[in-house]
Parts: C-alpha cells; sequence; structure tokens
C-alpha cells in the first residue's frame, strides 16, 4: 500500500472545488423542482415594465451561493479511533461517527463537472439503512485513493482482531491493485448493445417524459390546449398507413434515443474480480464506479432479449442487500456480456459450486394450460368483438395478441426450470428471452408456500423464497414437491454456519 | 449444535417436513376482533353510501335500499370468511424456525429461520387490547412481504415467544 501522503487523524475539509459543486448541486435541485416556474418566468420576461422578479433572482442566487461556500467551510472528515467522523452544518450543527468494521462498500463516481475539476465524489455505505450513507462531495483523486485504502486496512485490522476465523480472507479484501478485467466493452461491443435493447421500454419511457413535461406545464399555468392551434392538424382520415407511418417515426426515435443511452452510460465499461468483490467503472460524461462485496451480493442473474440473442449477449445483473426500495441502484448492471464471461463470472463468485449439477426440473403442466385457457379466452373475446363490429384493425390485432400469448404460455412453460443443489438455487425461465437466477442457499431469509383456490383444487402451490434483495418465484409444483423443497431450503439455511451478509 | 447435521447425506424424505408438525391455533378472542374489525368497516361504508345517497351525489336506477342489501349481503360474506378462515390461523415454534400458516381459499404458510431474524417486536392495538390480545411481528431482511405478524396472541405468550426467539438469534450468532 502507498504510504499515505496525508493524516486522515486531523479534521480535513474537502477540496475547494468542492465549493462549486455545492453550489452546482443545489442550483441543479432547485431547477429541477422549479423548472416549470421558471420557463414561464422567462417566456413573460417580454411583458413590461421593472422586473423585480430578475433581482429576486439574483439575490437568491448570490445567497445560495454565500450559504454553499459557508457550508463548505464548516464541513469537516477526520478518522479517530475506529471511526470515521463527518462534522458538518451551519445553524444546525451535525457529527455523524461511523465505525469502520461497518463500513461496507467505498465508491467512486465523477460526472462531467468532477471530471473538469478533476476530483471525484466519493460514496461511502455502510450496513444500515439508506441514512447511514454518505457521501464526500469533491476530492482529489489521490486523496480519495489513499482514504479508500486506510479505511478499507483499518476495517480489515479491526476485522481480524474481532473474528479469527477471517484470518485468511484477510490479505484479499486489502488488494486494491487493479487487475486485468474480467469484461471490458469496447465500442463496437456498446453498438451491440444498443441495436438490440428493448426499444419497448426506450418507447414507454419517451412518453412517460413526455406526460410528465405536460404535466408539469400544466401545474405552471401553461395549458397545452392553449397551443393546439399551432399544432398543424393531424387527418386521421389519413387512415392505416399514416399510422404506420407514424409508429415506425416513434420507433425509429425510440431507437436512437436507446443507442444513445447505452453508448453514453456504459462507454469504457471495465468489470473487475477486485479482494472479496466485483467493480464496475463506466461512462462518458458521468463517470460512475460501484464495488459490490460478495457478502452483500444476493441474487446473481443475467438475462437477454430477442434482439440481445444476435450476438449471443446478456445483461449480467448482481443485486445486493437492500431495502427494497432502494434496490434498483444497488444493483451492478453489466450489458454486452457473453457466456464466457457469465462462467468467469460465476466461477468467481460461487466457486466450486457451480459446477455441482443435479438435474433440472419443470414445474407442473397445469402452468402452461392455465395461461393458455387465460389466453384463448380473451383473444377470442377480442377477436369476436371485432368481427362483430366489423373493424379489421382490432380483429387482426386480437389474433396477433392471441398467437402472442398463446406462443409465450407454451414457451413460457417449457423454458422454466430449477436447479437445486446443496448450496445453490438456480431458476430459469424466460419467454421470447432467457432469464437466469443463482443465489446461495444460505442467503434464503424467509420461505413462503402459496396456494390460490385453483392449485388447491388440483394439488399444486407456489414457493416464494425471500432473500435480501427481493423475493423468487417457483410457480406451480406439485404439493409434495413444493413441501420438500421448502424443507430442504429451510434445513440448508438453518444448518448453514454462513452468513448471508 | 449444528455441527451434528452439517455433512449428512440429504434425503428429502428423513428432513425434518414443516407440514407433520402440530400447529397451534390461536386465541378464540381474536375472532371477536376480527368480527368488530369487519363490522366497523362495514358502518364506515354504509355511513358513505348513505351520505351520497342522501346529498343526491349519487342516484341508482333502482330502489336505495338495494344498495344496502349488498352492503349486509358482502357483511355476512366477509363475516363468514372470517369466522372459517379464523380457524386456519395457526403457528408453530421448532427448533430452529417460526412457521405461519393462514387463508381459507388463498392459502400461505411462511416459514422464517430463527438465524435469519432481524428483529422481533410485541404491539397492541386498540381492539387487541380490549380483548387482552397481542401481536408478534417478525422482521426479516427479506423485505416486508417477508415479515411476519402473527396477531392474537396472549400478551404473555407473544412475549414470551418473542424472548425465546431473541435468544435463539442470540444464540445462533454466537455459533
Amino acid at each position: 500500500m502507498r504510504k499515505s501522503e496525508w493524516n486522515f487523524e486531523i479534521p480535513t475539509r474537502q477540496s475547494y472545488v468542492a465549493i462549486i459543486l455545492i453550489i452546482y448541486k443545489f442550483y441543479k435541485v432547485v431547477i429541477r423542482q422549479a423548472w416549470p416556474f421558471i420557463l414561464l418566468f422567462l417566456l413573460r420576461r417580454n411583458s413590461e415594465g421593472v422586473d423585480y422578479w430578475f433581482y429576486i433572482l439574483i439575490l437568491f442566487g448570490l445567497f445560495s451561493m454565500g450559504f454553499g461556500i459557508w457550508s463548505f467551510f464548516k464541513f469537516y472528515f477526520y478518522i479517530d479511533d475506529d471511526e470515521l467522523i463527518i462534522e458538518k452544518g451551519i445553524f444546525k450543527k451535525t457529527k455523524i461517527s461511523i465505525p469502520l468494521d461497518r463500513v461496507q462498500t467505498i465508491n467512486k463516481e465523477q460526472n462531467l463537472l468532477h471530471r473538469l475539476l478533476s476530483v471525484v465524489k466519493l460514496n461511502i455505505d455502510t450496513a444500515g439503512s439508506v441514512k447511514n450513507e454518505f457521501e464526500l462531495d469533491a476530492i482529489s483523486e489521490a486523496k480519495a485513493d489513499a482514504l479508500r485504502d486506510l479505511l478499507l486496512s483499518k476495517k480489515q485490522e479491526l476485522v481480524v482482531s474481532n473474528e479469527a476465523e477471517y484470518e485468511d480472507s484477510v490479505d484479499q479484501i486489502v488488494a486494491v491493485e487493479e487487475s486485468e478485467p474480467i469484461i471490458q466493452l469496447g465500442f463496437l461491443d456498446l453498438i451491440k448493445v444498443g441495436v438490440t435493447e428493448n426499444h419497448f421500454r426506450s418507447a414507454g419511457l419517451i412518453i412517460l417524459a413526455m406526460f410528465w413535461i405536460f404535466q408539469n406545464l400544466e401545474q405552471a399555468g401553461i395549458e397545452a390546449e392553449d397551443y393546439e392551434g399551432r399544432v398543424p392538424e393531424v387527418d386521421w382520415s389519413m387512415g392505416f398507413y399514416a399510422i404506420l407511418f407514424f409508429v415506425a417515426i416513434f420507433f425509429g426515435i425510440a431507437f436512437m434515443v436507446s443507442l444513445v443511452r447505452t453508448v453514453l452510460s456504459y462507454f469504457d465499461l471495465s468489470f473487475w474480480r477486485q479482494g472479496d468483490g466485483f467493480k464496475v467503472r463506466h461512462g462518458l460524461f458521468n463517470r460512475s464506479e460501484y464495488s459490490a462485496l460478495d457478502r452483500k451480493i444476493q441474487i446473481v442473474g443475467w438475462e437477454n432479449t430477442l434482439l440481445n440473442k444476435l450476438f449471443s449477449i446478456h445483461k449480467l445483473t448482481m443485486k445486493q442487500a437492500a431495502s427494497v426500495a432502494v434496490n434498483a441502484k444497488k444493483s451492478i448492471k453489466v450489458p454486452g456480456v457473453n457466456q464466457a464471461h457469465i462462467d468467469d463470472v460465476c466461477d468467481y463468485y460461487f466457486g466450486q459450486s457451480i459446477h455441482k449439477e443435479e438435474t433440472w426440473h419443470q414445474v407442473n403442466i397445469r402452468y402452461m394450460y392455465r395461461s393458455l385457457f387465460y389466453s384463448v379466452l380473451l383473444g377470442l373475446v377480442i377477436i369476436i368483438a371485432g368481427i362483430l363490429a366489423k373493424q379489421h384493425l382490432i380483429w387482426i390485432g386480437g389474433a396477433l395478441l392471441l398467437a402472442h400469448w398463446v406462443y409465450s404460455s407454451v414457451v413460457g412453460y417449457r423454458k422454466l426450470k430449477y436447479q437445486l443443489t446443496d448450496e445453490l438455487l438456480q431458476i430459469r425461465g424466460g419467454r421470447y428471452a432467457d432469464k437466469n437466477s443463482i443465489i446461495w442457499t444460505h442467503k434464503v431469509q424467509a420461505v413462503r408456500l402459496i396456494r390460490s383456490p385453483y392449485q388447491l383444487r388440483y394439488g399444486l402451490a407456489s414457493l416464494k423464497i425471500y432473500t435480501a434483495s427481493g423475493p423468487l418465484t417457483i410457480p406451480f409444483l406439485d404439493l409434495d414437491r413444493a413441501i420438500s423443497l421448502k424443507d430442504k431450503l429451510l434445513y440448508l439455511v438453518e444448518s448453514s454456519r454462513e452468513d448471508w451478509m | 449444535m449444528m455441527e451434528d447435521f452439517q455433512n449428512e447425506i440429504i434425503e428429502s424424505q428423513v428432513l425434518p417436513s414443516v407440514d407433520h408438525v402440530d400447529y397451534e391455533p390461536i386465541e378464540k378472542n381474536f375472532l371477536y376482533v376480527r368480527l368488530i374489525s369487519v363490522g366497523l368497516l362495514y358502518v364506515v361504508i354504509t355511513f358513505i353510501v348513505a351520505a351520497l345517497l342522501i346529498s343526491g351525489e349519487v342516484t341508482f336506477d333502482f330502489p336505495n335500499y338495494w344498495a344496502f342489501l349488498v352492503i349486509l349481503l358482502l357483511l355476512g360474506f366477509n363475516m363468514m370468511m372470517a369466522v372459517l378462515s379464523f380457524r386456519k390461523r395457526k403457528f408453530a415454534v421448532r427448533q430452529h424456525d417460526i412457521g405461519y400458516k393462514k387463508g381459507l381459499l388463498w392459502q400461505s404458510h411462511i416459514t422464517i429461520p430463527f438465524n435469519r431474524v432481524q428483529h422481533c417486536e410485541v404491539n397492541q392495538g386498540i381492539l387487541d387490547r380490549i380483548f387482552e390480545l397481542s401481536r408478534l411481528k417478525i422482521y426479516t431482511a427479506g423485505g416486508s412481504n417477508s415479515d411476519l405478524t402473527i396477531a392474537g396472541l396472549s400478551p404473555d405468550r407473544a412475549e414470551r415467544m418473542k424472548s425465546f426467539i431473541l435468544q435463539k438469534t442470540i444464540h445462533d450468532e454466537e455459533e
């Protein structure tokens, strides 16, 4: 480990450029909350008379700038004994102390502004709730690394002195030198990922964004209807081809959006094994770096989309323990990985256990029957309604939907498989896509057996297996099978000496 | 203690089964709590419907008393379900876990191993207090859906179960 040039035991402020970042953050929050009003204000500027609002805005800007500078000078962090301590606050003073052995992950993040000022944001995450997480807005990268190394090594000492049995794993955690990445994505890989994204989702996001903009404008007093006259009239009598044309354009935009979004956010992606965890770094303008310790990872999964199959790529996710609300933020996502990458990651994370094979079991065939029954019922209703109303679009659409549902029911049943060894529970599934999830059995929190009236009638049950990053479900098992699976899982959890985190 | 069955060959037939355990019913008094809370819900619904009808906000094509007949019917159905499903509420504390069954038409049976319990608490609602009952709530890290609430325990029982579970979790962690 590098000899630290900094003494973290004396209270230190952040890098001076943090002032800029504090102010920037503040403005960003204000603008995000109040942008319709600001827009309204700017639109009204051409009205005559003295604009008091303008001066109020400037005053407000100056005031918050002073506030930012002041709070910068009141912010200190230092290490005292075995605790990391943060002192902050102008009027209301706060002192946060974090026991070092509770520090879970330390993430570096760098957005465009950070990169221009050559600093990083340091994110320190503890075992507790969201409130126990905290950030240093801006410190120089070298200092961030030194602090991280120090925190990790201090944490090591504590772990060692507390628990002798951890001794073997010690050296591994301290290792901070970067080794060869397991996964690295070049520009071409990213294009592949972007092109084969789920464009339906991008389309959905665009529609959502449009709704959101309209709503905010309405709140600010701008009625979309007022501008109706200015929008060229759409002649709906153009009919089918016109609709097709608009749909095509819309999906073209969605396609571009997902392509650009993918390339920007995953630019220059690297994924490492680091000590007892994984680290991923990516992004063109906003560089972000996340780490996940093995202990915190609960579910390892990978899935593809129909288009992904063209290039046989998957998206790998590693879900970390977290309260359900912040789940999305807590999972590491790596798109564009191939099977060899996945095998590597599984080898690192699951070790030998991943190679123990058991038989893959299917669920009861009534899972398919029931789904088929509803598909046919609903499909026929739509088709018949379309024919009776002499609406060709409706019955053609209904027939397509029916075909889609029938296909989904059959394939969804045939692909759904699970395997339980003494160490791992694996579930495969998917319809057009392929989905895989694997968990250590000792990371199971609780098991629930559920029976619907239909399942009661046919002697079936579903199992819901809860983990600290969400549940996994195995539906429509024979009752005996479900009970014995539950018994085995509980036995494995109860007899395991491994911690789930 | 754990070592005893650490490396045994696992055959599902010999595994301790969650199904062959004697499940204990909860206190009889809890049925009254259920019935009263269902009743109170319908009192509120009746008042809202009555207020809407009197103020003329809502008018039906059929005579007004029909609406109340429907409410009465639903109340009867809910009461019946409360009575019938009451006997389905059962729990079992074993050496290593706690299980809870409930539901008549939609059945659910959750089991939480003690070595995955985060914390547990005992609380009491207003109706619970009147009928001298307590609720035992057990939290895991698996999110709110995997938390377990056993309502209708005698306060003494709930407290004893709580301290038993806590002592169990500490014990398991130390091992």
